[in-house]
């Protein structure tokens, strides 16, 4: 038979996982079982990269650059989240960011309006365009 | 789509049920009085009997569901990224291979039946208290509560916190959707590229068959891991130890915070921790039962928890020297099954990460130090004290004082001696003390801002010993019962 002693902490032990149970489960409930911020933005980022792929059958690297409003003052940890995910929707392609000659570039804009961002398009043609800020360039003259 | 991956599920446990079933005994019950006249027990005792009988078995087949599951999928992994290793334009063989494994398995199995699956625990109980039924019952309804939260909150993050899909999903995709190309993995840079490959493995496995790589494959994954280490942890408790010991231990990690925020986070976290558990539990019964094969079920399971993540490693190599050091301390007859069994468990997974580190992962960042910068880190002050005040803080806030309540509960209830006599006992609850120590250590030196690696992962490596710690707590608790 329990004792006294083990009766009070089997309760007390009880108590205390039912309150942690309880608590984190009314606090996670009060988001009613929709997406989380970040969990939205990731499941759209991801969709939003994934038109890509048909694009990409066939090359190992696509050269990737984010460009994005400084008005919006993101913070670089943020700009490197995105760089990720776009790795992630991506893969098995790799993604260069820097010292890279691919044939394919992806230019990820932050913003509606994109046209007159780019730095120079002389040696680039549009392969697909997106009306969200996502372009992918190809060299001229490249394989396609 | 759904029936071809209910297939493999299905071929991945009945592999592993085989393969468990072949080398593991559990207790099997038997009558205590097996020569007493049974028709002069009065009917209140019978059904005592009866329900005490059910309960473990049940607690049996929990016990073996969880073992076999773990078993089938680290194996179920490794094959497919064997296959990747030597063979990556075929890995469409995988379910036809582990199909053929199945049936050699079975045909072992049924042609030379288990001889060695002995009774050797007896139930004593034939009197009913109150809480062997309520206890179990708060469990249950507990349990069922806690699979509705974590299932809530995979819903609401499909591709888990930034380490899931920053790390574990990436390399899966890469490891699932061109197979041929799967080594363009390691032309990233910053990705985490030495984490093992267990759960890729296993997820990019799943995903094998599907014609998507869908959200809702590690999802479910990583439900089933806090599942089945709260299901171990319980089982294994009842069939040692006793049924309250094994609820209240199981209700505590449930229960815990941590646990249920990092549950549906699709990280290795929670596989390692179940893994780490698992091997353990199977340690201390190969010691108790005197059943030599856990020792290779056990040394698979640490093997596994090193290709989980290269915190597994530490484990792996601080089990393996325990495990040497007993059997060189204590040379009776025996000892040397034990290490062979150990070895030729660890050893198969041992080869696979052996190749994976030589032959493709990057070296780590945290041996890759300057000796000179290293002193100074070991010399300063500060680093430690940020330390223990991490420490501390921990040991108050963690599951809201579970702690200092464990301790409570110890000092009041007492230390059962024969269990610190136990060999493999104390091996254990060393291992998961200097695991405490190196971790401790490694932030001290670590190569990255100390307040930063101490945030993102400190209470992480909390957690991956926690279902252990409470494990080797309360099989040490006092008991009054036989």
């Amino acid at each position: 038979m329990l004792n006294y002693k083990q009766a009070i902490l089997s309760v007390l032990i009880l108590v205390l996982s039912l309150y942690n149970l309880v608590s984190f489960g009314l606090s996670q409930h009060a988001g009613h079982g929709s997406l989380s911020s970040a969990g939205k933005k990731v499941l759209l980022l991801d969709q939003r990269y994934q038109v890509l792929r048909p694009f990409l059958a066939g090359h190992k690297t696509v050269g990737y650059q984010l460009m994005y409003d400084p008005s919006k003052k993101d913070p670089p940890l943020l700009l490197l989240m995105r760089y990720y995910l776009a790795q992630y929707s991506l893969a098995p392609h790799v993604l260069k960011t820097q010292k890279a000659n691919p044939l394919l570039i992806i230019d990820d804009f932050d913003l509606q309006e994109s046209s007159g961002m780019f730095p120079d398009l002389h040696n680039w043609e549009w392969v697909f365009r997106s009306k969200d800020g996502l372009n992918l360039f190809q060299k001229k003259g490249g394989a396609s | 789509m759904i029936l071809s991956l209910l297939f493999s599920l299905l071929v991945i446990y009945v592999m592993g049920y085989l393969f468990v079933s072949r080398f593991m005994v559990v207790p099997v019950l038997i009558s205590s009085h097996p020569a007493r006249d049974k028709q002069n027990e009065s009917s209140w005792i019978c059904i005592c009997r009866n329900f005490h009988e059910a309960m473990f078995r049940l607690e049996k087949c929990i016990f073996k569901f969880c073992i076999a599951l773990g078993a089938g999928i680290s194996f179920s992994s490794i094959l497919y990224t064997m296959l990747l290793f030597c063979a990556k334009t075929h890995v469409h063989w995988c379910l036809i291979i582990e199909i053929l494994c199945t049936g050699i398995l079975a045909w072992i199995h049924f042609r030379k039946p288990q001889t060695s699956d002995k009774s050797f625990m007896q139930l004593e109980r034939t009197d009913f208290r109150w809480f062997d039924a309520v206890i179990p019952a708060i469990w249950l309804i507990l349990f069922f509560y806690f699979i509705w939260i974590i299932f809530r909150l995979a819903l609401i993050q499909p591709h888990g916190d930034v380490d899931a899909w920053a790390t574990w999903n990436l390399h899966a995709r890469f490891m699932s959707r061109i197979p041929s190309e799967w080594e363009n993995l390691f032309l990233l840079k910053d990705f985490h590229l030495d984490y093992p490959l267990l759960l890729p493995g296993f997820i990019a496995r799943l995903w094998l068959g599907s014609p998507q790589d869908g959200t809702w494959i590690p999802q479910g994954a990583s439900l089933l891991f806090p599942v089945l280490s709260v299901l171990l942890l319980y089982s294994s408790l009842a069939l040692v130890k006793n049924r309250l010991w094994a609820s209240l231990a199981s209700i505590m990690l449930l229960s815990t915070p941590y646990f249920m925020d990092r549950a549906p986070a699709q990280c290795a976290d929670i596989f390692l921790s179940y893994l780490i558990l698992a091997s353990l539990v199977l340690l201390f019964m190969a010691d108790t039962y005197r059943q030599h094969f856990l020792f290779l079920l056990g040394g698979w399971m640490a093997a596994c928890a090193a290709w989980a993540k290269n915190e597994g490693m530490l484990f792996l190599v601080l089990t393996t020297l325990g495990v040497f050091f007993l059997v060189q301390e204590n040379k009776r007859r025996g000892n040397k099954t034990e290490i062979m069994n150990w070895l030729a468990g660890t050893l198969p997974v041992g080869l696979v990460i052996l190749y994976f580190k030589i032959r493709y992962a990057p070296s780590n960042p945290m041996v890759n130090q300057n000796p000179e910068i290293l002193m100074q880190k070991f010399c300063s002050w500060e680093r430690y004290s940020l330390v223990f005040r991490t420490v501390m803080s921990t040991f108050l806030e963690w599951g809201r004082g579970y702690i200092p309540l464990l301790i409570l509960t110890m000092g009041m209830w007492g230390i059962d001696a024969s269990r610190l006599r136990s060999r493999y006992y104390c091996l254990s609850a060393m291992t998961i003390g200097m695991m405490f120590i190196v971790y401790m250590i490694i932030l001290i030196v670590s190569p990255f801002p100390l307040g930063w690696h101490i945030f993102t992962s400190w209470k992480r490596l909390v957690l991956q010993l926690w279902p252990a710690t409470l494990w080797l707590i309360f099989l040490a608790l006092k008991s009054d019962e036989k």
